[in-house]
């Protein structure tokens, strides 16, 4: 015993315990300021403490039982209890789709989206340009409202302008072939752009799609435009060698639009090419275009106030419009107001702007906020939860009985059946039984889906019928069980001989020369002795079950879907409906009522299991 | 004397058919039978990774013309990388299980060896604790695993110990009350004598506790082992990258509704997966049968 305990001490455990130590002091003294640089205050806390916790155990002298938990503790704290503690915060917050930000975002938001091209709203041809020190301002020259030629000539590129802007948008993060191909195309053209008019048009706004499609750009090349280009200019009539005229009223007035308002450019300071475009300004010099990506957000963030109340605001690259807030939020009494209806709206309180004469009319979106029991209170009360609500629940229970009581009722007859002393084979059998419980549960889930497919499962070609195993509510839960039954019959028939063969064979005995009989002697002997062993197994997989996601997830996905209800389906037991509700896609995220109910299924199997555990002798045996 | 032996012999070889029956024939039926059940989806799943597209073929359990070309597909197409999916799910589990012992038996030691203040406390509370299953906590842990991904890119979000991580976050729990079970009935006395050679609680730990665990042992980390192979939900969470997904996450992708295109591959997959796992099943099965019981028939 001296050798064996010898190799367990001394230097090189000491050496471990240092180096293991070095690593983890190291890795939380090079995050601190990491942490601190973004603020991240809990991430800091959960960091100090858990590393403290770690260093104190491990060196103190006292505290041994410390040095055995600590790190199973710590890793306790951070990926279980916190994340507990979070859901349970969550749980009496509004925390959805629609509620994510703060209220300050809520507002920002709120204001920005409120905005909308009024009917009256002027639309502007756009032309970024640098000001003094690389200040972008826009020129902004009026787009007349009647359809003549020149909006014709002037929309049709806008279209394409859309489609660049998105991509631009995306600039640094995106795909690297249409950023590269802008820098490549207008690179060296904004370098000359001044220099030759000419290269200019080819590549003024309004041309930006042949960024995305490189083909179209050879087409602008310099004398085909009036022949083979479909370009918007040539739908406008206009013949390369003709000039656009000025239209009879004069050009429509150009601006340099600022945040602080509308600047009249006088005419004669107004660069045209020959189609009439803006390409300069006086004074100013125009923004290469390979600029433009790099640009995107301080164009966007410029709000210019246009003369009927809105704000001109770019849309892509160049074109802007005027848009109009239909909503004026109010700082001092923290009120939204309707421009047009007048219709006040106020913080309820839960997270959102509503009319405080329909507080069904809200404003979107809300806010992050603490609305107390609402979640708990509406899965009694909305019925557009407690209606499914009702349904998954008893479903959930159904699911986990009756899954206990017949992989029990099967699992204990196998027992009983071999477990009869000389009975030939019983190794073999047992093995051979065993199977199910050896092969992954997941795969045995996804191939189980396979086998009950109404085309080409198994079931349904062995037997020659065509049952809808999976897309027919019954069928489906059905389905769910027959899994479930052929997992879990291999681990109950497992528990059983266990059990069985632990029976002092003295009782059955007694009982036979008492006069019992075969099953009077299983009834009144084997079965309570086996019930009072084995309880609390079945009670672990009633609470395995009644949160087994994988088995219901794998095989229908809690499919079919059920009328009345567009989240829960016919399978769905609470924790996959729980899943659904927090992570579904397309069909909003409500994190708040979905934590709501993680502490309800909580509450249920803790309760279920504690009471059981509590009368079990497992904790009275504790010596203390 | 020799007919008063012989004369049951002749009685028992001309036992009818009834008598068989009667006696432990029928648990040879019904033996059978429940073999059958148990056996007919996985050999269905053998025959159709062997078949050439088994979702049209007549579903004979025997392949007529047994193929290897679902193994072929599922191993070339680079958009599935099935051969990482596997390494991934091996690497994790088995890290897992191992620092899962490790960190389990450590709580066992201390809770079984030492009287300290919070001693009942904290085995309730670990009891407590894992009755809240930590995929509920998903959105909590996705949002704490972003924020290790900030500092340490290494184990943060769509990592691979970053997941390990995760779960060794509920390794205590049942497996150390497993292990605690065992350890409670190792006699302390030999712990106390080897103290009194001048052993450490280190050396005790590792050199005598350990070893005489290793039935248990055995199990937890077994256990563990499957458990981590089987969880599907947090690894969907965490993991996007396809080359860094787990066989769960990546087969079900691969198979979800889309059963009738790639049954064949998926049920190739399936088996090399299983296979793996129900051999380590059996060798550990004596352990495992005990260590199931345990808990219940002793307490």
């Amino acid at each position: 015993m001296q050798e064996l305990i010898s190799r367990f001490g001394g230097t090189p455990a000491l050496i471990l315990k240092i180096l293991f130590l070095g690593v983890i002091n190291a890795a939380a003294i090079w995050a601190i300021p990491a942490l601190i640089g973004t603020e991240n205050w809990v991430m800091l806390g959960i960091l100090v403490v858990t590393t403290a916790g770690i260093d104190f155990f491990l060196l103190a002298r006292r505290f041994v039982p410390g040095k055995y938990v600590v790190i199973g503790a710590s890793l306790l704290l951070i990926f279980q209890i916190i994340p507990i503690l979070y859901t349970v915060a969550i749980a009496f917050t509004n925390y959805s789709t629609g509620h994510i930000g703060t209220k300050d975002e809520a507002i920002a938001t709120i204001q920005r989206d409120s905005l909308s091209e009024g009917d009256n709203a002027i639309s502007y041809d756009m032309l970024p340009l640098y000001a003094e020190g690389q200040k972008v301002v826009l020129a902004l020259t009026e787009v007349p409202t009647d359809t003549g030629d020149q909006t014709a000539a002037d929309n049709a590129p806008d279209l394409g302008q859309s489609e660049s802007g998105t991509q631009t948008e995306f600039g640094p993060s995106d795909a690297a072939s249409p950023e590269a191909s802008v820098q490549t195309e207008f690179g060296p053209t904004g370098d000359t752009a001044s220099a030759e008019p000419s290269v200019q048009t080819e590549f003024g706004p309004g041309t930006d799609t042949a960024s995305a499609e490189p083909s179209v750009q050879t087409e602008f090349g310099p004398g085909e435009v009036s022949s083979t280009a479909p370009s918007p200019d040539a739908s406008s009539g206009t013949d390369m060698n003709v000039v656009t005229p000025e239209p009879p009223g004069g050009w429509p007035p150009t601006y340099i639009g600022t945040n602080q308002g509308l600047d009249p450019v006088p005419p004669g300071d107004v660069q045209r090419d020959e189609f009439g475009t803006v390409i300069g300004v006086t004074g100013y010099q125009t923004v290469p275009e390979a600029d433009y990506p790099n640009l995107d957000t301080a164009i966007a963030n410029i709000k210019v106030p246009g003369p009927t109340g809105g704000y001109i605001t770019a849309q892509g690259f160049d074109s802007a419009v005027e848009l109009t807030p239909t909503v004026t939020y109010d700082a001092a009494s923290d009120t939204f107001t309707n421009i047009q209806t007048g219709a006040v709206y106020v913080d309820n309180n839960k997270g959102s702007f509503v009319n405080q004469d329909n507080p069904e009319d809200e404003l979107l979106p809300g806010w992050r906020a603490n609305i107390g029991w609402t979640n708990f209170a509406s899965i009694v009360t909305n019925p557009d939860v407690s209606g499914p609500f009702v349904y998954v629940f008893l479903w959930t229970f159904a699911y986990a009985l009756l899954t206990v009581l017949l992989t029990f009722t099967a699992g204990l007859g196998l027992a009983i059946t071999l477990n009869k002393p000389g009975m030939r084979g019983q190794r073999i059998y047992r093995a051979l039984l065993i199977v199910p419980y050896a092969v992954p549960a997941f795969l045995s889930a996804l191939v189980f889906a396979g086998l009950l497919n109404d085309d080409f499962g198994a079931i349904n070609q062995t037997f020659g019928i065509s049952i809808p195993w999976l897309f027919d509510p019954f069928w489906a839960k059905v389905s769910c069980l027959m899994l479930n039954f052929w997992l879990g019959v291999p681990y109950m028939f497992l528990i059983s001989t266990g059990a069985l063969q632990a029976i002092p064979s003295e009782l059955q005995e007694a009982a036979r020369i008492d006069g019992a009989r075969n099953f009077q002697v299983f009834r009144l002997v084997n079965l309570p002795l086996l019930l009072v062993a084995l309880t609390p197994l079945l009670v672990a997989s009633f609470a395995f079950n009644f949160n087994n996601f994988n088995n219901i997830y794998l095989l229908t996905g809690g499919g079919p879907a059920i009328e009345g209800s567009p989240i829960a389906g016919a399978t769905d037991i609470l924790i996959s409906y729980t899943y659904k509700i927090a992570f579904a896609a397309g069909k909003g995220n409500d994190y708040g009522l979905a934590s709501a109910i993680s502490i309800i299924i909580f509450l249920i199997v803790g309760g279920i299991s504690a009471t059981m555990f509590a009368r079990s002798k497992a904790l009275r045996e504790e010596r203390s | 004397m020799s007919a008063v032996i012989e004369a049951p012999v002749p009685r028992k070889k001309h036992l009818t058919f009834r008598q068989w029956v009667g006696r432990n024939g029928w648990r040879h039926v019904v033996a059978w039978g429940a073999i059958a059940l148990a056996l007919f989806p996985v050999l269905w799943m053998v025959s159709a990774a062997f078949t050439h597209d088994p979702s049209i073929s007549s579903g004979a359990l025997i392949p007529t013309q047994p193929t290897l070309e679902n193994f072929q597909t599922l191993f070339s197409n680079p958009d599935q990388p099935y051969a990482n999916w596997y390494i991934n799910t091996i690497f994790v589990a088995a890290i897992a299980a191992v620092f899962t012992v490790i960190i389990a038996a450590g709580a066992a030691y201390a809770f079984s060896r030492f009287r300290f203040k919070g001693r009942k406390v904290g085995l309730m509370f670990l009891l407590l604790v894992q009755m809240f299953p930590q995929f509920l906590a998903l959105t909590a842990i996705y949002i704490i695993m972003v924020n290790i991904g900030d500092v340490f890119p290494a184990i943060g979000l769509d990592t691979l110990p970053g997941l390990i991580l995760v779960y060794l976050g509920g390794a205590l729990g049942v497996n150390a009350w497993l292990i605690k079970g065992f350890f409670d009935t190792i006699p302390i006395e030999i712990d106390e004598s080897a103290k009194v050679d001048g052993a450490t609680h280190g050396q005790v730990f590792w050199g005598i506790i350990m070893p005489l665990a290793v039935p248990v042992l055995a199990v937890v980390g077994l256990l563990s082992f499957i458990g981590t192979i089987n969880e599907f939900i947090i690894a969907s969470a965490l993991i996007q990258t396809p080359s860094t997904k787990t066989l769960a996450v990546g087969l079900q992708g691969f198979i979800a509704n889309q059963y009738s295109e790639n049954w064949g591959p998926f049920t190739a997959g399936a088996l090399l997966a299983a296979i793996p796992v129900v051999i380590l099943f059996f060798l550990l099965q004596r352990f495992i049968v005990s260590g199931l019981t345990a808990g219940s028939v002793k307490g």
